[in-house]
């Protein structure tokens, strides 16, 4: 009897030894992000509520920057506009995306992730390039108006093609079309092989397979594509500046501008709160979406 | 009940490469309609494409595949009316049970109500009554297989294909769903082609056993058959411990085969036609058809002398030697008793059997 509990409380010392190794890793775990990610958020936050006064940051805790937000007419309607913008680039990039992805995916062995590497060596590439190469194609002297030109389709430069917000919502799709590719080819990646055999096998057509098969078991990944373009196109300033003109106003440019330009930081600190409660929502939905089905 | 039974399916000189290597070599196979057909061989040797081509899954590069007499190689694999019960069931993991075993139907364009119906009784006959609205992540693995059986057969395919589909099983659950997909296919009279590359499986389960190897069929025959008679040596060694010893024919009349051998002269049936005077081969001997003691009376006999004899659970194994010819060691296998065998090592005995318990082999 003795000897058993002496068993036992090895165990029991093996076991709480375990249990406290468990304990530092995920206290390891949840400390590098919660000192890199959240303690910064927090300061930001705590700064939103401060004012500015002649230049001076006053530290005191208020809700003025949160009511000149909602009361001037000049952020919550490109707010909203950044909002829809920010849909168009979501749809528009999954829209090409899937195809993408679903060609990608259907390429036999081992060659289908070179090619899909190949798609994502441009998310690596240089930003500014990148956006300067589409200026390059779409800007009034870009290669388009002057192909169009060569070949007497137009007399003057099309003006339409750069410098407005579809030129923004264009060159985002295209910038962020990576991100929509790579959870979608995921998602297709992982289908596997033997369960659309086995739909073909039932009786069902090429078309239904697609359609019972296919698209449910890569809608997660689709809205997770949505999600990050949307998410990405929400926070980005540089792309609506240079593509963008004068009537691409966006709401990160706004917030841009307050740090930039009126050094209104506690203000812009606001702004961005607001962004950021818009992405928590986008992902909360997100998380709803995608966590229907036990699969 | 003379009748000969219809040919449901069959295969002519179907061949399949990859590249520049062939993985069946001309394969001619005719399933019966309403039998149980297992398809037994190691592991590469064409089973999974012998049945990718049967369901259309795959297109053999060379020959044909017949269902009623006519020619349905170029048929899609959507018209078929086959269906498979895959190795890993290859449920759909978004649609719940029901979804699953309906989808067949759905396909089809069948009216929902009707649906539910065959549904129901799909499950019902799969011992799975009320888990229609379960996710198949909600299932263990036997349950997941009984649903992947429910869905193939509810569209009353003419064949089922299955392709080792208890390979994930234990044992005892295999057992149990190898007397279940028995009495399922005699309810439902459909033709099953089964692989498995367990032999003990194939035989309890077959009606006829096709035995494969290399991308080739060895023989195609009742299990008795294969296990009895086996076509050649490749098959008397797959089954099995067998006895197998160098022999020439002396003689082949109407009551049998007289063999010539370095350790005597064999008497042998053989079920197999053309055997001619001169013929090398083997002649074969089931280890529990050999008889041990000087009392015992068959037309075949060879003096040896004990080398061991080992305990292995309901038999036990006994290794002789002839004494006229030390190179020729054989197994004999006796009912194991409590007390133990009682045959001393290093003794000397007869080791006899019967004419019909031995056959013989061409090389
Ligand atoms: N897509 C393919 N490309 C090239 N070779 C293949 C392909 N599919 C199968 N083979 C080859 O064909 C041979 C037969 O394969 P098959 O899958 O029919 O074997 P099997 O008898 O089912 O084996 P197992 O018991 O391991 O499942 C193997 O040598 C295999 O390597
Ligand atoms: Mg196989």
């Amino acid at each position: 009897m003795s000897l058993r509990a002496g068993i036992d409380v090895a165990e029991l010392d093996e076991g709480r030894r375990a249990r406290s190794y468990r304990i530092a890793t995920t206290a390891l775990a949840y400390l590098i992000p919660g000192v890199f990610i959240l303690l910064p958020l927090i300061l930001f936050l705590v700064q939103s509520f401060y004012y500015v006064d002649h230049g001076k940051e006053v530290h005191e805790l208020t809700l003025r920057n949160y009511v000149r937000f909602f009361n001037d007419a000049a952020f919550v309607p490109v707010f909203l506009r950044t909002c829809i913008l920010c849909l168009a680039v979501a749809v528009i990039a999954v829209a090409f995306a899937y195809p993408v992805a679903y060609l990608l995916a259907s390429i036999e062995g081992r060659r289908k992730y070179v090619f899909a590497l190949a798609f994502v060596i441009p998310l690596m590439m240089s930003y500014i390039i990148k956006i300067y190469a589409i200026r390059a194609i779409l800007g009034s002297n870009g290669f388009l108006n002057r192909i169009l030109l060569a070949l007497g389709i137009i007399d003057a430069p099309l003006t339409f093609l750069i410098f407005n917000l579809q030129a923004v919502a264009l060159t985002l799709a295209i910038l962020l079309l990576p991100f929509a590719i790579l959870p979608i080819f995921i998602a297709l990646e992982r289908i596997p092989r033997n369960v659309l055999d086995a739909s073909a096998d039932l009786g069902a057509s090429a078309w239904q397979t697609f359609r019972r098969v296919i698209w449910p078991l890569s809608l997660q990944g689709t809205v997770v594509a949505a999600t990050f373009t949307f998410v990405l196109a929400l926070g980005d300033f540089v792309t609506p500046q240079m593509v963008g003109g004068t009537s691409g106003m966006t709401f990160g440019r706004i917030i841009y501008s307050q740090f930039g330009f009126a050094f209104n930081w506690p203000f812009g600190a606001a702004l961005s709160v607001v962004l950021l409660a818009l992405v928590l929502v986008a992902l909360a939905i997100t998380g709803l979406v995608t966590r229907r089905h036990p699969s | 009940m003379d009748e000969m039974p219809k040919t449901l399916v069959e295969l002519r000189d179907v061949a399949k490469r990859y590249g520049g290597t062939e993985v069946l070599h001309g394969v001619n196979l005719a399933l019966r309609d309403g039998e149980f057909m297992t398809v037994l061989g190691p592991s590469g040797s064409g089973k999974t494409t012998i049945l990718r081509i049967i369901g259309g899954l795959i297109r053999p590069s060379g020959g044909a595949v017949f269902l009623d007499g006519v020619d349905i190689s170029a048929m899609p694999i959507n018209q078929r009316p086959f269906n498979t019960v895959f190795q890993d069931y290859a449920l759909f993991p978004h649609m719940t049970v029901a979804a699953n075993v309906g989808y067949g139907l759905t396909v089809r364009g069948v009216a929902r109500a009707e649906i539910r119906k065959k549904v129901d009784e799909a499950l019902h006959l799969v011992a799975l009554d009320g888990f229609g609205t379960r996710y198949p992540a909600e299932l263990s693995g036997g349950q997941q297989q009984r649903v992947a059986l429910a869905r193939a057969i509810i569209c009353q395919p003419r064949l089922i294909l299955l392709d080792e589909p208890l390979g994930a099983l234990d044992a005892e659950l295999r057992r149990q769903m190898q007397r279940f997909l028995k009495q399922i296919q005699r309810e439902i009279r459909t033709t099953f082609l089964f692989i498995t590359h367990d032999q003990e499986e194939a035989v309890t389960i077959a009606d006829r056993i096709c035995v494969m190897n290399r991308g080739g069929i060895e023989q195609i025959g009742s299990p008795r058959e294969v296990y009895y008679r086996p076509a050649n040596e490749y098959v008397a060694r797959f089954f099995g411990d067998n006895n197998l010893i160098d022999a020439t024919v002396a003689d082949s009349g109407a009551d049998g085969l007289r063999l010539a051998s370095a350790s005597g002269e064999f008497r042998a049936r053989t079920s197999l036609a053309g055997i001619a005077r001169g013929q090398a081969g083997k002649v074969l001997v089931r280890p529990e058809a050999i008889v041990l003691g000087d009392a015992a009376g068959g037309q075949n006999r060879i003096r040896v002398r004990i080398e061991d004899a080992s305990f292995v659970g309901p038999v036990s194994q006994v290794r002789v030697r002839a004494v006229a010819k030390p190179d020729l060691a054989l197994l004999v296998k006796l009912p194991s008793r409590a007390e133990g065998i009682l045959l001393a090592p290093g003794s000397e005995m007869e080791a006899s059997w019967s004419e019909s318990e031995c056959h013989f082999v061409p090389a």
